[in-house]
């Protein structure tokens, strides 16, 4: 068995509101509340939800690029990320990674490609100066691009191509765990493809772990081991994902799943089962369970006491009154 | 055999930027009955946005133009139409959604009068009666509280209920035809499904013919009848949604459906369509999908017509060699 590469514990991220008078008192957008999980070694977990959900600020929040809360523990390889000083933490990001979602926003358009993967090897010191041109060269035949592309600027090239350059970016530092904040969401479906089986490839032959977020349940059912679904700051369910999708349990991953409209008609054709109103503003969540206000299966207890998290099934969790 | 409300015949819209001359819908026909849903799928730059609002008229000129085809609205061409014409059919016999609700609608004036507005241009009700009708409209759309949200501005309504505005807006002069412009795209999975949800049980009550735009074949799936499907400016295959989604013809379409994950089963691997969409001017002759095709011959140098197989519509060669 191999072990847990990341282990997150009780992480809470609150950003605060300013409504503009400095007396008033500060509010705060609890955006992640409790949130745990961990990955192992190599594995892909999938994390999946709706916008607000905070899946992506979970995944910025290990990698503080948002600082979580006092008490919340993100340990990587045994040990408290969030106990390190700043020169642990640029130690720290060699190990980790994060590939974002608009490749066009994450490359630096007046730099040409040799630069921007130049650039990360000499900030953390990998290989000699007169070396890195070659390197760089070197990560972009790995992502699949020609060795010409160095000395071209993002503006270049396509959605797919750039997300490619992210990804060889990515890799330079020769990370352990990266994490994929929606990393496919603006490309068109072909070329989506292309990077998902590009980063199961990557994943084979680096082992790689992935924390990967997005809201697209078929790419998660396609490239991850494990799935946990989040509503408004929560985990709500967490399980394998032949086990998620076979046999979800809590009524929100259904309605999720229910909603998706699929291109094969396997089920019949049934009444399926439709969520009423939106998600609930982050920043009033109803009291006791959050997803009360949309459940079709909601009791009066659900708005005296939240549901804890429940293991009917080894291995997998899931937080709901009426498992 | 019912007749169509919409023809659109051999249509080219031009863009023309400098020098470059860049055919983003380039001969594309099709034809979508009353009481129908017509799907057209499409990656980004296969021109199906562009189709729709050459169908409106709304092409901005310059740098877009019209050159060429036929849209036969109710048996008249509307490229023949004066643009007071027009005016009169916009919003009236033919209405359109857009992808982002936000940026739709205006956001100093409340939902009721922006309703109301095109009831009472198009109507000619009074402006008592025009509210009055927008609030059935909201109500039919499913909006919770109507009387309500007659008087709040855009922003304070979330994206599903904004694009439920639209709908309502859109239906306000009960068109005949209804375009919808990737209506769901912005929207999460269970907004999405309340909003294709209304969009098929309002089709079923008004029977409006809708035209509905989308990348996802999924969503087709759920709500068309019939597909077209177009790349590069160009429709490639076309025929009964049933026919398409399980027995592609076409390279591309089969592409497109093998690059797609699947949701329930077991996993298969992906075959992505190799490289990338290449943009309009770049071919200028032969088949426009020859680049990334797994079965090119030499025969796609010339462009394969849209060939009759069954009752769809087919441009490739490789049919063509199974019809002989």
């Amino acid at each position: 068995m191999s072990k847990d590469l990341l282990k997150v514990e009780d992480l809470r991220v609150y950003y605060p509101i300013k409504d503009g008078f400095p007396w008033s008192r500060s509010r705060y957008i609890k955006a992640v509340e409790g949130v745990a999980f961990e990955i192992k070694e190599g594995e892909t977990l999938g994390l999946v939800g709706e916008s607000g959900c905070g899946k992506s600020t979970t995944g910025r929040a290990i990698l503080r690029l948002v600082e979580p809360q006092k008490g919340s523990k993100i340990f990587f390889e045994d040990q408290n990320i969030l106990e390190y000083d700043k020169r642990k933490m640029i130690h720290f990001r060699k190990k980790v990674q994060i590939i974002f979602q608009d490749p066009y926003g994450s490359l630096n358009p007046r730099m040409t490609l040799g630069d921007t993967l130049e650039e990360v090897l000499a900030v953390h010191g990998k290989g000699q100066p007169h070396e890195r041109r070659k390197q760089a060269a070197k990560l972009l035949d790995v992502v699949g691009l020609p060795k010409q592309c160095l000395s071209r600027y993002p503006h270049e090239f396509s959605g797919g191509q750039r997300q490619r350059v992210v990804i060889a970016r990515a890799l330079a530092v020769e990370p352990k765990l990266i994490i994929c904040d929606e990393p496919v969401s603006a490309l068109d479906v072909s070329v989506q493809a292309q990077i998902i089986n590009l980063l199961e490839e990557l994943q084979r032959e680096y082992k790689l772990t992935y924390l990967f977020i997005s809201h697209d349940m078929a790419v998660v059912r396609h490239i991850s081991t494990k799935v946990a679904v989040m509503y408004l700051g929560k985990i709500f369910e967490i399980a394998t994902t032949d086990e998620l999708f076979d046999n979800p349990l809590h009524p929100y991953t259904r309605a999720l799943l229910a909603a998706i409209p699929k291109i094969t008609d396997k089920r019949k054709k049934e009444k399926r089962m439709l969520l009423e109103g939106d998600v609930p503003s982050p920043l009033s969540p109803p009291t006791g369970c959050r997803f009360r206000t949309r459940c079709p299966l909601v009791e009066d207890i659900c708005a005296e006491r939240e549901p804890g998290i429940k293991e009917p099934i080894p291995g997998h969790f899931v937080a709901c009154h009426f498992v | 055999m019912s007749t169509p409300v919409l023809e659109v015949n051999n249509l080219k819209t031009y863009f023309f930027l400098g020098e470059n001359v860049i055919p983003a819908v380039d001969s594309v026909g099709f034809s979508v009955n009353y009481g129908e849903t017509l799907g057209i799928v499409g990656e980004s730059g296969s021109g199906k946005s562009v189709t729709a609002l050459s169908i409106m008229r709304l092409i901005p000129n310059p740098p877009g133009k019209i050159v060429g085809g036929q849209i036969l609205f109710e048996g008249e061409d509307l490229l023949q139409k004066t643009e007071e014409e027009m005016r009169k059919i916009r919003g009236n016999k033919i209405s359109m959604i857009f992808q982002e609700p936000m940026t739709s609608l205006n956001p100093v004036y409340t939902v009721g009068s922006q309703i109301a507005e095109a009831i009472i241009l198009h109507q000619g009700l009074s402006k008592k009666d025009a509210l009055k009708k927008s609030e059935q409209l909201l109500e039919m759309c499913k909006v919770s509280l109507p009387k309500k949200r007659l008087n709040q501005y855009p922003h304070e309504l979330s994206g599903g209920m904004r694009q439920r505005v639209m709908i309502a807006m859109a239906l306000a002069c009960d068109p005949l035809l209804l375009i919808a412009d990737e209506p769901t795209t912005a929207l999460d999975v269970t907004v999405q499904a309340q909003i294709l949800e209304l969009m098929k049980d309002l089709q079923r009550k008004t029977g409006t013919a809708v035209l509905f735009i989308t990348h996802d074949l999924g969503v087709i799936n759920e709500i068309a009848d019939k597909v077209v499907v177009m790349y590069c400016g160009r429709v490639v295959e076309c025929g009964k949604k049933e026919d398409i989604l399980k027995s592609p013809e076409h390279p591309y379409t089969k592409g497109l459906l093998n690059s797609i994950p699947v949701i329930d089963g077991p996993k298969k691997p992906l075959r992505p369509i190799r490289g990338v969409v290449p943009s309009p001017n770049e071919i200028s002759h032969g088949c426009r999908f020859r680049s990334r095709c797994d079965y090119v011959m030499d025969k796609c140098e010339k462009e394969p017509p849209l060939m009759n197989i069954g009752d769809r519509l087919v441009r490739c060669w490789l049919v063509h060699n199974f019809e002989k």
